[in-house]
């Protein structure tokens, strides 16, 4: 009996010793597919939300701290808000690392995934199995997709990874040259419209996971070929042999020609979706409005503009109005007499539904926060903006329209519109690159129609009265005017209009240093006063000069030592903008 | 080292003296009788020695303790036990004398708890072991196990939790060896391994949140001992989960062959928030900013105190319940907030045994309040262990512990708007918390913040962070003999929980406005299964015994998320009553087989040599590179033994060598797509690959270990030294790095980098007097740790183990090849080549950021008394760190905030400060107080403080009342305990932290930001035996 047991006992401890499992199985994920398998359909979702409705974090940092405060459309600088006439002038390495690592890769947040890496496994997939399902669109799109955001980077960075990009197996991709970055991508879009998007078809699995056009193929091809086109006159005044041939080829196949092929991905509906663009750093932390509720065009507004938020800057309000503009209120010694507003005289009816006037007061005037100002003169003394009662106080500014920021807000987030096809052609044509049945001036007039059509605005003359001032203009004049409506209908669209002001120098006002002076009474920190001559505007990384990129952050810097010397300061030029 | 014999042992070393008694000579004159306990639980012991002194006239205590002899007035008789202090008295005419012993300072031929729970007598050890019973466990009682081993063993470096009851300690032994993976020891509780991991470590200053580690949850009071194993030396059985080391928790049971035992404690302490922890305060400038460089008030743009001085003006208030307030300083704003802590702990205990085994109930109650209001605890733990013998070749030991804890209301952490510190230490001074305290919670939490700081006290009140946790730890053991030369066992055992964790935002959260609530439920499960055979022989003067065994560990887990936003009835906590849901379920597997043998050699009880093997095989990794071996040995030679050394108990001098191999954790082999849980577009589910990319080829990480020991006993063990160096080097580590975003990923996984670690571990200890009523008994603990790493993957130069990027002008804690390279604090310095670097109005923003310091400590030591008086016992215990930096990011935000008291500096008058300009020429700017320390503010380097600190960490003192042992109440004891009391040493700018603070168990610690207070504890203690 005692042995029978301990027989029992050792086969207890053999049954426990051995047990047969597959661990490769037990190993393979269960919770989600894998890149042999990819769900295609939701991760294109994800890459069109990631390239056209950047969540909160990206948004924030790339494009409004930088590209839009960059370009005059916006600013902060207000009393109690969290920017100052100097933030993002002065190179800030978090946000700037917010940037580029959200834009190459995923957001550090968890809110954006990472375009690049989702759409090589697609493309590998399609490229593999090219028997499946719409093989060549999903490639098409895949393209399509990864062209505009590298777009998006090399615009803002000038040379970037690209040849190297998306391998982890090369873990410091070498950089390349914005010229090959946009030679490469013109080809490969070129590819997009000629082969990969040729067929007119719908796909029917994408019809609610295309956020942009519900899985019509023409519509995408469309978009890619106007890529190229946005593309083609950026390196127009680099390049113009090159701009010429390609723009050849670009108006044989269709361009976006209604706002219904405008590129978006529609806002959520979700109030809590705080990654939402806008939405997400005005609702997230909500300024108070003393007398609420303030009515605008239907919205009636509850909240305002928070510490973390922008109001419309003076550099585009002030444009739209029509006004007079001096070199020599922003750049000492610039003209106090050339009116350098090309559009000066026309009043823009766009600006009602860009902006909310001053506490939605329909009689009242427009007024924008000049940019990156710190100090203006108040009865003789420098006094800092955002801590006048007047001057500093958000409740005395234009705001940015409710529609883009406020509960239930109907702007469309357009990343790419008609009415930028539209100006874009009338650039092309006014220096003739190219050749169409349409002239430049009947280009510009459908671009300002298209725009104002988009935005609700009443054209009314408008557009006939920029068409006649244009019409009568000298060369330079008429350039002038279409890069300032170009500029102007980027609105909402930073990296396009920080791209325009870049390269063509338009609006002037924009783009001049910001160097002007004023002399007054400075009080001392003991409390002494002197006459003191003190800048405008704060000098920022680039010396008051308008930034040209932004920097490659540190953070790139010390993983990977290819960074070129001139990808880290923000003074040098792009290679389209030289 | 004390005594550890437990009665069991002390039981049956009583009863073969019993058996091998000579017959008891008789004499004339006297015969005494009495009943000799243990002066520390006063139960008789059974065995004892009674001889009359220069004769063979003796005799030994029989079972219940008691004794008689018959000695001559005037002759000495001695009561002597092994483990106890013998005692001597002289005959008279007493004739009843009752003996209570004092277990003895040292021990030499100790059982100590090795791995797999085998038992092996120390001396025989080829590495070092440290160990600390129940009586220091619980002389820091009301704290959890980890916090009562801190400056008791040598080498132990535990951070002290913040965040509030129930949040995790960090422990490390020998230093950090893994860049990326976990650094903390292998908990294994009876010799089954227990779970210590820590869920929703997040990442970030914003998010921080701290639930408690695994090991938490064992209750002090079932403690016997815990034996810290440092190395892979001692650990290299347990596998690749004790490469960092082992602690080995032994729980009570019941003694075989003992009557029923009832044993009821008691433990209450009461946590206080001290001067000492807390951010010192300026009581002169209240709420407002520099306009034109003059300081003006202001509620509608700032939050900060630069203001004008308070002289109770009457002014504007930012509080929604009065016109105006009067403008005066508010000193106690703070310290206010705080209540007085308090955690009560009671166990019962029942214990019973008899010829065939014994088993032992108890029960644990914890209740805790803390400093925090609506801060919370509340634990049952239910401990059964039953060891049964079933035949003589045959024995069972099972065990079963249920632990149910609910945390109620701890913090978060950093700059969340939820944590309370965050609110609470920005206040501005003239903060009246009356006002604070009313506000009307459907509207707006009413305080005086602009940013994202929320009003304290309606974050504690409506805000909430509730935890959980249902576990069950368990095992059944059946031991076996074969033969008298060959045993073994089975054994199968589970670790289990459930733990649910919820974040409540109310309606009305400055963030969350719309209310939010986050639900997330997570179930874990690890089993072990092992079996081990043993083989014992002597041949002449060679013991040898071999091991042959095999081991399955299989893990689980579950993770469901719940997120509700944008409630429909607010403060109705149900998923149904959000507007947006969102929800997920993850579960993960994972399998590790081993098989191991050892073999154990010793020569004529002076030379010892040991040697294991063991091969794993984990599912984790591919099949090529699944299995994998590692080997350990060990030599000990006992010098005493050999040569005649006076006065020398024991001299060892042992050497070995050890490797452990580790694995990963599962699905880390294969790119894959998941639906972000974060956000979904109008319903449509976005799907994106996961930002580390799956590496097929993944090989086990490998650590290689050398120690070198001494061990050192003389004076009749009242003099003990232990003296080991180790060198310990893990390659090929599983890290997770940062690459280059252009890689279109965030981090790859990697089989790189080295990192060695070396030093060495002292413990001295000493019985300096020993009388008669009174004994000094003292241990000085010392561990110095050097980490170099050696290299980290090709082409990487740092690795960030945390980014910090919103703090102090932006902090990294990183990782490079070098000496001292683990844990390296880059910061931005506040000058460049020695100059500010100014603008006309203040100081240049950014930089670039250099080293600043390292967060590891040089050294860290203990130095434990204990003072024993007749039946009075008294103990300190003080221990410190030596060296090591931390980031005070929680005095550079203050700073920039005006309301501390080093910003009174330059407030009338401002400063003067010179340096260079853009292009380096020399300049000098003027500025206001406001601009100055918001822009040291935004440098690291002021900010970065000496860690060193030595503080008198903890102090008892016992009383054992003298009781009738045939009375109802055998024993009583009473002790009064306090715990971090205050600082010998500190730096001079740390002297409003607690410099040991870390934050979670992660790997990224050295900054400290709006961190929950350290409390000073008092209380009491109470041992009842009946």
């Amino acid at each position: 009996m005692k042995i029978f047991s301990k027989y029992i006992v050792l086969g207890l401890f053999a049954l426990g010793t051995f047990s047969c499992t597959d661990f490769d199985e037990m190993n393979t994920n269960p919770n989600s597919p894998s890149a042999e398998n990819p769900a295609t359909e939701s991760v294109m979702a994800s890459c069109m939300r990631k390239a056209f409705h950047e969540d909160r974090f990206e948004f924030w940092r790339g494009v409004v701290l930088h590209a839009e405060r960059f370009a005059g459309h916006v600013e902060g600088g207000y009393a109690g808000c969290w920017w100052g006439g100097s933030t993002a002038y002065d190179y800030n390495e978090g946000w700037t690392a917010g940037v580029w690592d959200a834009y190459n890769a995923a957001s550090f947040n968890g809110y954006g995934g990472s375009l690049f890496a989702n759409l090589k496994i697609i493309i590998e997939y399609y490229e593999a199995n090219p028997e499946a399902d719409y093989a060549n669109e999903f490639i098409g799109i895949s393209h399509t997709l990864k062209a505009f955001q590298f777009i998006k980077l090399t615009d803002l960075f000038g040379d970037i990874p690209y040849t190297e990009h998306g391998n982890i197996d090369i873990a410091s991709p070498k950089f390349d040259a914005q010229k090959q970055v946009y030679d490469d991508l013109e080809a490969q879009l070129r590819k997009v419209v000629e082969v990969y998007l040729v067929d007119d078809v719908l796909i029917s699995t994408m019809g609610e996971f295309d956020l942009v056009y519900g899985g019509n193929v023409s519509q995408w091809r469309k978009f890619a070929n106007s890529l190229r086109l946005r593309m083609a006159l950026r390196r127009s005044f680099v390049d113009e042999a090159g701009a010429k041939l390609i723009l050849a080829e670009i108006v044989k196949y269709p361009l976006l020609d209604s706002n219904e092929d405008n590129v978006m991905v529609a806002r959520t509906t979700s109030s809590t979706d705080l990654q939402n663009q806008y939405y997400g750093f005005f609702k997230t932390w909500p300024g108070t409005i003393p007398n609420a509720p303030l009515s605008w065009d239907g919205y009636s507004l509850m909240w305002g503009p928070g510490p973390g938020a922008f109001i419309p800057a003076r550099e585009i309000v002030e444009t739209m109005k029509g006004s007079d503009l001096f070199a020599a209120e922003v750049n000492d010694g610039g003209s106090a007499t050339e009116n350098i507003n090309a559009v000066a005289g026309i009043f823009d009816p766009r600006i009602d539904k860009f902006f909310m006037r001053p506490n939605g007061d329909v009689d009242g005037t427009h007024k924008g926060r000049p940019a990156r100002a710190d100090y203006f003169l108040k009865d003789g003394n420098i006094t800092t903006i955002n801590s006048d009662e007047e001057e500093g106080s958000v409740n005395n500014y234009s705001w940015m329209h409710p529609s883009i920021w406020y509960d239930g807000g109907t702007w469309a987030p357009v990343s790419m519109d008609y009415a930028e096809v539209c100006l874009a052609m009338a650039e092309a044509l006014q220096r003739n690159l190219v050749s169409s049945p349409k002239s430049d001036a009947a280009w510009l007039q459908a671009g300002l129609e298209a725009s104002c059509d988009r935005w609700g605005a009443t054209a009314g003359s408008f557009p006939e009265d920029v068409v006649a001032k244009y019409n009568v203009a000298s060369a330079d004049d008429k350039f002038a005017i279409i890069a300032t409506e170009r500029w102007v209908s980027a609105y909402t669209v930073p990296h396009q209009a920080y791209s325009v002001l870049r390269r063509t120098g338009h609006p002037k006002y924009c783009s001049l240093d910001r160097t002007a002076k004023i002399t007054g009474v400075w009080t001392n920190p003991d409390g002494s006063t002197e006459n003191r001559s003190i800048e405008v505007y704060a000098a920022g990384s680039t010396n008051y000069k308008l930034p040209q990129r932004m920097r490659v952050p540190e953070s790139e810097v010390s993983v990977n030592a290819n960074v070129p010397e001139e990808n880290k300061d923000m003074v040098n030029k792009v290679w389209w903008a030289k | 080292m004390k005594n550890n014999s437990n009665w069991f042992q002390r039981g049956v070393l009583g009863a073969v003296m019993l058996l091998l008694s000579v017959s008891i000579a008789l004499a004339q004159d006297v015969t005494i009788s009495g009943t000799v306990t243990g002066a520390e639980d006063g139960l008789p012991i059974p065995g004892v020695s009674v001889v009359e002194k220069g004769t063979t006239n003796g005799t030994i205590t029989d079972i219940d303790g008691k004794y008689s002899i018959t000695a001559p007035t005037g002759a000495v008789v001695a009561f002597s036990f092994v483990g106890m202090t013998a005692q001597e008295f002289t005959v008279g005419a007493q004739t009843t004398i009752d003996v209570a012993l004092q277990p003895d300072a040292i021990s030499v031929d100790e059982v100590v708890v090795t791995a797999l729970g085998i038992k092996r007598e120390e001396k025989s050890l080829g590495y070092g072991v440290s160990k600390v019973d129940s009586e220091e466990i619980q002389a820091a009682a009301g704290s959890d196990v980890l916090s009562s081993m801190q400056g008791k063993v040598a080498g132990l470096d535990l951070g002290s939790a913040q965040g509030g009851l129930g949040t995790s300690n960090r422990v490390v032994l020998r230093g950090n060896s893994s860049i990326s993976g976990n650094n903390q020891p292998l908990y294994v509780v009876d010799g089954v391994p227990i779970n210590n991991s820590t869920v929703e470590e997040a990442g970030g200053v914003w998010d921080r949140k701290n639930f408690g580690s695994g090991a938490m949850d064992i209750n002090p009071d079932d403690i016997e001992n815990v034996t810290v194993l440092k190395g892979p030396n001692a650990a290299a059985l347990y596998g690749s989960r004790a490469q960092n080391g082992a602690i080995l928790i032994t729980t009570k049971s019941g003694a075989k062959g003992k009557g029923l035992g009832i044993e009821f404690s008691s433990s209450n302490m009461f946590d206080v928030v001290t001067e000492q922890y807390l951010p010192k305060f300026q009581n002169k400038y209240g709420q407002g900013r520099y306009v034109d460089n003059q300081p003006q008030y202001d509620i509608v743009n700032t939050d900060e105190s630069w203001g004008p001085a308070m002289n109770g003006q009457s002014l504007p208030s930012w509080s929604g319940f009065e016109e105006n307030l009067t403008y005066s300083a508010q000193p106690d704003n703070v310290k206010d907030f705080f209540k007085t802590g308090y955690k009560t702990t009671n166990t019962v205990s029942l214990t019973k045994g008899n010829e065939n085994g014994s088993s032992r109930f108890s029960y644990t109650n914890l209740w805790g309040k803390g400093i925090l209001p609506g801060n919370d605890q509340m634990r049952h733990n239910l401990s059964l262990r039953t060891q049964y013998e079933l035949a003589d070749w045959l024995r069972v030991d099972a065990k079963a512990n249920y632990i149910n804890q609910e945390v109620n209301g701890g913090t978060w952490l950093g700059e969340a708007s939820s944590n309370a510190m965050y609110g609470l230490f920005s206040l501005p001074r003239n903060t009246n918390s009356d006002q604070l305290k009313k506000y009307n919670y459907n509207n707006t939490p009413n305080d005086p913040f602009i940013g994202t700081q929320m009003n304290p006290y309606w974050t504690t009140e409506y805000d909430e962070m509730i935890n959980k946790k249902d576990r069950f730890i368990g095992f059944v053991k059946l031991d076996f003999d074969i033969s008298a030369n060959l045993s073994g066992f089975v054994r199968a055992g589970t670790d289990y929980s459930d733990m649910t964790v919820e974040e409540r935002y109310n309606f009305g959260h400055k963030q969350n406005s719309t209310g939010q609530w986050e639900m997330n439920k997570y179930k874990q499960r690890e089993s072990n299964f092992d079996a081990l055979l043993m083989y014992k022989k002597t041949f002449g003067e060679l013991d040898f015994g071999a091991n042959l065994g095999g081991n399955i560990m299989k893990n689980y887990s579950e993770a469901a998320f719940d997120r509700g936003d944008d409630v429909i009835s607010a403060g109705f906590w149900n998923i149904q009553n959000y507007k947006n849901k969102r929800a997920s379920f993850n579960y993960y597997e994972k399998q590790v087989n081993s098989a191991y043998a050892t073999l154990n050699f010793g020569y004529n009880h002076f030379l010892y040599l040991d040697a294991s093997f063991r091969n794993d095989w984990s599912s984790t990794l591919s099949s090529d590179n699944r299995s994998y071996f590692y080997p350990a040995v060990s030599a000990t030679f006992l010098v005493n033994e050999v040569f005649e050394l006076n006065n020398v108990n024991l001299l060892k001098v042992r050497l070995g060598y050890a490797e452990v191999g580790n694995d990963t954790d599962p699905y880390r082999l294969a790119t894959t797509f998941a639906i972000n849980p974060l956000l979904n577009h109008n319903g449509i589910p976005l799907m994106d690959v996961n930002d580390t990319p799956g590496v097929p080829d993944l090989k086990p990480e490998r650590t290689a270990s050398m120690e070198f020991g001494i061990d050192f006993r003389a004076f009749n063990n009242r003099l003990t030294a232990d003296f080991n160096y180790y060198n310990q080097t893990t390659k090929n580590q599983l890290l997770t790095t940062k690459v280059s975003s252009a890689t279109g990923y965030a981090n790859k996984f990697l089989n790189a980098g080295e990192v060695k670690n070396n030093g060495f571990e002292l413990s001295l200890g000493g019985v300096p007097v020993q009388g008669a009523d009174f004994k000094w008994e003292t241990t000085v603990t010392l561990a110095k740790n050097t980490t170099e790493v050696i290299e980290l993957a090709e082409g990487v130069e740092t690795q960030t183990l945390a980014d910090l990027s919103n703090i102090a002008g932006g902090v990294q804690i990183i990782a490079k090849e070098g000496k001292n390279g683990y844990g390296v604090i880059m910061g931005l310095p506040s000058k460049v080549d020695g100059e500010y670097q100014l603008t006309n109005t203040g100081f240049v923003a950014g930089g670039t950021a250099v080293e600043l310091g390292n967060f590891n400590p040089d050294a860290t030591f203990g130095w434990l008394n204990q003072f024993d008086y007749k039946r009075l016992n008294f103990r300190v215990l003080i221990d410190g760190k030596i060296g090591g930096d931390v980031v005070n990011a929680t005095a550079s935000a203050l700073s920039a905030r005006g309301v501390t008291e080093n910003t009174l500096q330059y407030r009338e008058g401002g400063i003067t400060v010179s340096g260079v300009n853009a292009a380096g020429e020399a300049t000098e700017t003027a500025m206001n107080a406001q601009t100055y320390w918001t822009g040291m503010s935004g440098y690291a380097e002021p900010w970065v403080v000496d860690a060193t600190n030595v503080r008198l960490r903890e102090i008892s003192l016992g009383y054992n009342f003298k009781m009738n042992p045939e009375g109802i109440v055998k024993n009583l004891r009473l002790t009064f305990n306090a715990y971090n009391l205050g600082f010998i040493y500190r730096d001079d700018n740390a002297k409003d932290i607690d410099p040991n603070q870390s934050w979670g168990t992660s790997n990224g610690q050295g900054y400290n930001l709006y961190n929950v207070p350290t409390t000073t504890s008092y209380g009491f203690s109470v041992n009842v035996k009946f």
